[in-house]
């Protein structure tokens, strides 16, 4: 009997302990936080879709997108459903939506918020499971955060359990958190601990804004979620079928300073609302809105949310006087485009101080041979402000456009003179009149080369599991700045021996350096590997006096992709690009003056890839990048023949042309 | 209990999926202790700080540990960033700041924030009762997304406890740091690991990273806090500290223990009696299991902190105290530029131009910047100092007692002793024998014997207590260390005058002066001297009782029965670079350390 | 007040002996939990060092005792191309150790310390847990090669994000295995940490965390582990010296061709780029595909079930019909989707 009773109430106690479950006092807190995880995706798990594709381009950018299944959410029971833009990057034939009950539907793509990186699709249901959004329209920092997705099978969604790492991140655009966020749930929830949705998971970054953008941070502990209250606002303007891009003023600063005092405006885009609003150079932003702007970062923040026909109101002090305008932003600016002197500066040594910009060469009928300018002459000022150096130049041509007519000032011996002359655009044509640029050898070589290797240089990056190898003339004088040719290989062959063997002259005769990456895998570039080039070429700046104006990519084939990317990347860092035979496969930034970048195509006529880099040069110049293609009659998919990389060399030579 | 816990399980999972009612979490206790976790995060949040270069360009963290603004973060970060920096703290707002001491071997860095006496700033926890396992936050600004400088709160579990991580680049070091897996990214270098309760544990500043470029990769490693608090006066006082070597080299044995494989024979170790084979069976109170371990010891401790190491010869078991080398000479710690060359080392570059030249310092706090060979801000040295040396003041103006001093007493055993001490010699009656040193010809020979060279030391104890640092060659402020090694912490002042060292001890509860040590040349037992007891001596406070020590023995105890100080000149300060590595301070500052 | 029969009394003990038994030996998660199964699980893993060393290669793993005569399971990997390894037990010790066999298909290989009548704690397989998606999990490595010595193997916590087939996950993997894993929501496969633990936080050995692997069509990193009941079998054979190595699975280059799209009638689109969608150009007159009404411009998107990508993904999925099976077609025409089945004729 005794027996009994002890059995019976072991039993009792582990139907209770069964049934009481979370709520039993002796399950510990790590167990029953557990099943609030479980429990909290079960009640999401409805409003879950999983997404199929078919069709579509194999890779993005330099993405490699995959063919798997994505996620999406339902956002009203009549068929709507969101998801993450990057879902969509490969550009699908077809769109197909899973249900959690098994059902099937083709979907179509509405639209696409390309400032929060959502998209919006329709299929024909009207009894869909619409996500439960969470009260609190941001949630508080250190609350549970778990991301769901449902790409590895139908039935059970994908869960990862962070955190809320903060909110408005990303110019105010999402919720970070610590949740491993990635392609595996890229357009699904962010949910609390009690299931409602806290926004929705995308791949963003600070600097652009492809729907790819970001991916590199995947599982980071640093993923971004659209707050819900954000998704819900832009729902039916997206309903409408017209694709929401982020709104633009037209207004640009010297240093994207966050810590800067007061936000002084460099420069005002011609045409752009800003400068219709009267906004000028030099005007100085005191609100937008309601929100004061202290610092460039405040500016980002109070724009970073607002789309394209959205009306902000601008405070800004223009000399004494503090004005307010109304400005409707709008989604794209009449691209960029620099005038052209048509002059080369000459290139002074580190110890010569002359003032005024000497020219070095003189383009034939350029607006300055017209004005009758000659090689040697000095500008002293352009539009009566003097100029010490051809940076100080640059920074005044850059504010003028093509068909502007402006003033310069020059010296010819100790005659002054002044020229009014009409901008043109940058020439396509190279200068092959243009001589050498030929770098005397330094007087006392033994202490310039003190500590510096010359000739065929290979190094190892501490920080990376690379190396690369470089060519560095052997008469290589500290005193003068050169040039830097970046060598990025294509997929399967470093070409190291013919790359060396061509460029070795003529990096004597232009003054260049030449430096070769190697891809951790020589089979190919990944995304990964950016860094490192990066890293690579400071390394060389580090040693060497490398003339930031004339930092130059160069590719062949395949490696060509991977050149661009790096281009975009580091956009301050790289002035050239040399592409031999490789279309763009994505859509350049917009041309901007605090970045200089030229291109140069070159392509056999015969090879496959010719009409791809033809489509490119014309889409650069559509952009008003200063683009210039080389046509290699008959030519089948081969590297340069020695005499094409001349004229590489020449026009490097011309990057820092004006 | 097991049984619930199971079948708890199989209920959460079955009962999921017949849940509709509401999202999960009725379980209270789940939000209650959500609940505390969002209230931690919003206590410690206002304390950690985003730092910026100037420009913007690129920066790191750091977190506020007193309300007058000093804060902690990494040497690589501030290396980066100049001697003024920016600071954005979460109320938005941002402050300017100025470096104030760093640890380039430790990967530290103090700075000032400038402008509040109310700063919010973490409460320092204890990071030895860490365990692996224990939740912890990682603050601070990767990828410097906090454009609004709300830091970015990661959570994870310690990996691991006093990990020990090779040097990397060229003198870094992490030693008994401690492993997470909270995401640590390019960006949280400098800022704060906060256990659950939000008491500050550690300083985040590595990740292993190499999988993955610069992105995490479950790996994050960050400096305890309580090697940190070893070092915090040093760092104070505008220093910049080394790190501490005992001399020795160990090995471990294939039974786990650790051996001395080589010993310096000039080191203080080898004449505390170590040496070649003996096991070091404890270092510091801990026991030591792995060469790791002892090199965990040495990486918390500063240069010159006095240590107990326990060790067996044979079934012989000692305890010495030992006071620890420097491991640099004063050359190889001082920054160049800042390496990039360090794989482990989270990278706060973001692609951009090359950095500006730094803009000149804020005009109202340019003051508070001295630059000074083998400092990285003298400014706060000179603070320090001043401050110490408040603790003379109790004792009345020597300052014109220049004259002969005449001290009378008996030892411990009523032996009578007299000590004369003028201006150009020092002289004691002992013992049946009288010695004399003059003070030109500073012998190397500790007179008397056994004494370490007591009356040399009673030569710079009159010259200190007269002149205070102005009749150094070097005096400065070095920071605090436990007296004697087992005692209270006291504060140091260090002077230097030909090649005599002297430590000046001053208690840090009342800042009285307790003691000091001097030391004839370098690789000598010093004379160590403890007032035991502070009399009255023609209206001037004056040590009465004094306990005078060398190496392992006690040499006497003297009790002062009379003291006359004559009046004399001011003498003239003599400069001798040769014997001053960091001496010859501009007239500036020597003046400001006599007044 | 009914009274009780002894049977009855005897059932319930039975039931509260299963309810005990259910639960095994496992240890508690509890505030002191992690250090309570850290305890129990440290002494029961070794740090393995053989070959490699280079740039790219660690020359370092984890692995666990599977016996107390020392046999030790881990990952196969370069690490173990060498004829002797060295094993760091938790108390500092090393010992040398040898590959007793190993198994490609499931990424496993089973080491045996060297040495007689050794005694070495280890866990029994038979106690190991399986895990639903949700279920917190901790991972024990020797990842990046942190501990040294008797310093304790890293920790990290995380959730088991799902259960599934590497193979089934989205891209490809440069891995032989495909079959069951967990992945984990926590970076656990590190350099070093193949052959490590997860293990649940009740205390329960889960599964062994693999390689690093690389999806290499989406170019990120994958954590995953495969569950130990997938590999106690094979390691039990091979501890008793029974084991002989299956066949490699069918290499998926030949695939079997004997079906194409144009014996039921279909034209498809001609496949030009990477991923073509399978539309229909053209439908044969008379054909099957014409009788079960599939029309021009129609896009195929399922094959008895499996999505069809491309033309590519159609070939294939077409290629490996038998004659006899139900063919059913999934068409998207315009947003309509349309099932079309026929059987699969005898070829001519």
């Amino acid at each position: 009997m005794l027996r009994a009773t002890i059995c019976f109430t072991a039993i009792v106690s582990i139907a209770l302990s069964a049934t009481s479950a979370a709520r039993g006092d002796d399950v510990p807190l790590a167990g029953r936080e557990e099943q609030a995880f479980k429990r909290a995706v079960a009640f999401v798990e409805p409003a879950l879709v999983r997404i199929q594709t078919v069709g579509g381009l194999d890779r993005v950018g330099q993405v490699l997108v995959g063919t798997g299944p994505t996620t999406g959410v339902v956002v009203s029971a009549d068929g709507y459903i969101i998801s993450s833009a990057f879902n969509f990057a490969s550009k699908p034939a077809s769109v197909l939506v899973e249900l959690p009950d098994g059902r099937r539907f083709p979907a179509n793509e509405i639209a696409t918020d390309r400032s929060r990186m959502l998209t919006l699709l329709k299929i024909d249901a009207n009894d869909l499971t619409p996500i439960v959004p969470a009260e609190r329209p941001l949630p508080q920092v250190g609350q549970w955060a778990i991301a769901v997705g449902r790409t590895f099978d139908a039935q059970t969604p994908s869960i990862s359990v962070g955190i809320v790492s903060a909110n408005e991140r990303v110019w105010g655009k999402a919720i970070q958190t610590d949740a491993k966020v990635s392609p595996v749930n890229y357009g699904g929830p962010l949910i609390d601990i009690e299931g409602r949705a806290l926004g929705i998971l995308v791949p963003l970054s600070m600097a652009q804004n492809e729907a790819t953008a970001g991916v590199e941070w995947y599982d980071s502990g640093i993923g971004f979620a659209i707050p819900m209250r954000d998704v819900f606002a832009v729902l039916e303007r997206l309903k409408e079928g017209k694709d929401l891009r982020p709104g633009l003023m037209g207004i640009s600063f010297k240093r994207d300073d966050l810590t800067e005092g007061e936000v002084t405006i460099d420069l005002v885009r011609p045409d752009s609302p800003a400068y219709r609003a009267g906004i000028r150079s030099g005007d100085v932003l005191l609100k937008i809105g309601e929100r004061p702007i202290h610092r460039v970062g405040h500016l980002r923040m109070a724009l970073g949310t607002r789309y394209e026909g959205d009306t902000v109101s601008v405070e800004f002090r223009h000399g004494e006087e503090v004005q307010t305008r109304e400005i409707v932003l709008v989604g794209e600016l009449i691209p960029y485009e620099a005038g052209f002197l048509g002059i080369l500066p000459a290139r002074p040594s580190r110890n010569d101080e002359r003032a005024g910009v000497e020219v070095r060469f003189v383009y034939a009928d350029s607006p300055a041979a017209k004005a009758g300018l000659e090689k040697r002459d000095v500008i002293v000022s352009f539009q009566n402000q003097s100029v010490s150096s051809a940076d100080a130049l640059w920074d005044l041509i850059s504010r003028e456009r093509p068909g502007n007519t402006v003033s310069v000032e020059y010296r010819r011996g100790a005659k002054h003179s002044t020229a009014s002359l009409i901008l043109s655009e940058i020439t396509e044509e190279l200068p092959f009149d243009l001589l050498d640029s030929f770098i005397p050898p330094p007087e006392d070589k033994e202490a310039a080369h003190k500590d510096l290797k010359v000739g065929l240089v290979n190094v190892d990056l501490e920080a990376h599991k690379h190396s690369y190898w470089a060519y560095v003339p052997e008469d290589y004088n500290p005193d003068h700045g050169y040039g830097l040719v970046v060598w990025v290989h294509p997929g399967g062959d470093t070409m190291e021996a013919t790359i060396a063997q061509d460029w070795k002259p003529v990096c004597q005769e232009r003054g260049l350096i030449l430096l070769a990456p190697k891809a951790e895998k020589v089979s190919g570039w990944n995304l990964n590997e950016a860094e490192f080039v990066h890293d690579a070429v400071e390394d060389v700046r580090a040693k060497y006096n490398i003339d930031p104006a004339r930092i130059c990519l160069h590719s062949y084939a395949d490696g060509g992709g991977f050149a661009y990317n790096l281009a975009f990347k580091y956009r301050e860092l790289f002035a050239g690009v040399a592409v031999v035979a490789d279309p763009l496969r994505q859509a350049p930034p917009e041309n901007s003056p605090e970045y200089r970048q030229q291109f140069l195509l070159i392509c056999g006529t015969k090879d496959k890839s010719f009409p791809g880099v033809k489509a490119t040069h014309e889409g650069l110049r559509r952009f008003k990048f200063p683009s210039t293609l080389i046509e290699i009659e008959g030519r089948e998919r081969r590297y340069l023949p020695p005499d094409e990389v001349r004229d590489v060399a020449i026009w490097i030579d011309t990057l820092d042309r004006l | 209990m097991r049984t619930a816990w199971f079948m708890s399980i199989a209920w959460g999972v079955v009962g999921a999926a017949s849940w509709p009612a509401t999202g999960g979490a009725d379980d209270a206790d789940v939000l209650a202790a959500q609940q505390r976790r969002v209230e931690v995060v919003q206590r410690v949040s206002p304390s950690v700080v985003a730092i910026f270069a100037p420009g913007g360009q690129g920066g790191g963290s750091g977190v506020l540990i007193s309300p007058d603004g000093y804060a902690l973060s990494n040497f690589h970060v501030t290396s980066g960033t100049g001697n003024f920096m920016k600071c954005g703290l979460n109320d938005g707002k941002l402050y300017d700041a100025v470096i104030v001491g760093i640890d380039p071997t430790g990967d530290v860095a103090v700075l000032k924030l400038l402008g509040r006496d109310d700063f919010p700033h973490a409460t320092i926890g204890d990071s030895d009762l860490l365990k692996a396992g224990d939740w912890v936050y990682a603050m601070g600004n990767p990828f410097l997304l906090a454009v609004d400088f709300q830091p970015t709160v990661t959570y994870g579990i310690v990996s691991g406890v006093h990990r020990y991580q090779y040097p990397a680049g060229t003198i870094l070091e992490y030693t008994d740091c401690i492993q997470t897996d909270s995401s640590i990214n390019p960006g949280n270098s400098g800022g704060p690991l906060f256990n659950d309760a939000g008491e500050l544990v550690g300083i985040n500043g590595r990740g292993s990273f190499e999988k993955r470029g610069r992105v995490n990769s479950g790996a994050g490693y960050a400096i305890s806090i309580n090697q940190i608090m070893h070092f915090l006066d040093h760092l104070k006082s505008g220093r910049i500290v080394d790190h501490a070597t005992l001399g020795a080299a160990v090995t471990s044995e294939l039974d786990g223990s650790v051996t001395i494989q080589q010993i310096l024979e000039e080191s203080e170790a080898y004449r505390r009696g170590l040496r070649q084979g003996d096991e070091i069976v404890s270092f510091a109170g801990r026991p030591i299991g792995s060469v790791n371990q002892y090199k965990n010891i040495l990486g918390i401790y500063p240069k010159g902190w006095k240590l107990p190491i326990e060790y067996r010869r044979g079934q012989e078991k000692a305890t010495v105290y030992v006071r620890l080398r420097g491991l640099h000479n004063p050359g190889e710690i001082i920054p160049g530029q800042r390496r990039d060359d360090d794989p482990k080392k989270p990278d706060e570059r973001r692609p951009g131009p090359r950095r500006p030249p730094p803009p000149p310092p804020p005009e109202q706090y340019k003051d508070l910047f001295v630059e000074k060979e083998g400092y990285a801000n003298y400014y706060f040295n000179q603070v320090e100092q001043q401050r110490v040396l408040k603790g003379l003041d109790a004792w009345g103006d020597y300052s014109t007692k220049n004259g002969v001093w005449k001290l009378a007493g008996r030892d411990q055993r009523e032996r009578p002793f007299a000590v004369t001490i003028t201006p150009t010699t020092v002289s004691l009656a002992y013992i049946d024998q009288n010695y004399e040193v003059s003070v030109d010809a500073t012998d190397f020979q500790p007179t008397p014997e056994g004494s370490g060279g007591l009356l040399t030391a009673l030569l710079h104890f009159k010259l200190f207590l007269t002149q205070r640092g102005f009749l150094f060659s070097d005096f400065h402020y070095l920071g605090s260390e436990p007296l004697d090694g087992r005692g209270e912490k006291a504060d140091v002042l260090l002077s230097e005058l030909s090649a005599v060292q002297s430590r000046w001890y001053f208690g840090r509860t009342s800042p009285e002066f307790v003691g000091f040590d001097s030391q004839l040349s370098k690789d000598q037992d010093e004379c160590e001297v403890r007032f035991l007891a502070v009399g009255e001596f023609d209206g001037r406070r004056f040590p009465s009782r004094w306990q005078i020590r060398s190496g392992n023995s006690e040499y006497a105890v003297w009790t002062i029965e009379s003291v006359t100080l004559a009046e004399g000149p001011s003498p003239q300060r003599k400069t001798e670079p040769e014997t001053a590595p960091v001496a010859a301070p501009d007239s500036k500052s020597s003046e400001s350390e006599a007044k | 007040m009914k009274r009780r029969t002894q049977s009855q009394t005897d059932r319930m003990m039975w039931i509260c002996l299963c309810a005990m038994l259910l639960c095994g030996g496992a240890a508690r998660a509890s505030a002191q939990g992690v250090e309570e199964i850290t305890r129990h699980v440290e002494p029961r893993m070794v740090k393995i060092f053989g070959a490699g060393g280079l740039r790219n290669l660690h020359h370092y793993s984890t692995g666990f005792f599977v016996t107390a005569e020392g046999h030790i399971a881990t990952v196969w990997s370069h690490v173990l191309d060498a004829d002797e390894v060295t094993v760091v037990l938790s108390n500092g010790r090393s010992h040398t150790a040898r590959v007793l066999g190993a198994e490609p298909q499931l990424d496993l290989a089973v080491l045996k310390v060297q040495g007689e009548d050794l005694q070495f704690p280890h866990f029994d397989l038979k106690t190991s847990a399986t895990a639903m998606p949700g279920a917190r999990v901790l991972a024990y490595s020797n990842m990046f090669k942190v501990a040294a010595g008797d310093e304790p193997m890293s920790i990290l916590h995380g959730v088991i994000a799902a259960k599934t087939r590497l193979s089934a996950r989205r891209g490809a993997y440069e891995v032989p295995y495909n079959g069951p894993v967990y992945i984990v929501d926590a970076i656990t496969n590190n350099p070093g940490s193949g052959g490590g633990l997860l293990m649940t936080w009740d205390g329960r050995p889960l599964a062994m965390i693999g390689k690093e692997l690389r999806n290499t069509e989406s170019n990120t990193w994958i954590n995953y582990a495969i569950p130990l009941p997938e590999l106690s079998e094979v390691i039990e054979q091979i501890v008793t010296g029974n084991y002989v190595s299956k066949e490699k699975a069918a290499d998926p280059a030949d695939l079997p061709n004997r079906y194409s799209p144009l014996d039921f009638g279909l034209v498809m689109v001609p496949d030009v780029v990477y991923r073509t969608p399978a539309f229909v150009d053209r439908v044969l007159p008379g054909s099957t595909a014409e009788i079960a009404e599939v029309r021009e411009g129609d896009l195929v998107l399922f094959v008895n079930d499996r999505l069809i990508h491309s033309c590519k993904t159609l070939a294939q999925e077409i290629g490996a019909l038998e004659a006899g099976d139900e063919l059913t077609i999934v068409l998207r025409r315009e947003n309509q989707l349309v099932t079309v089945r026929f059987d699969v004729p005898r070829k001519p």
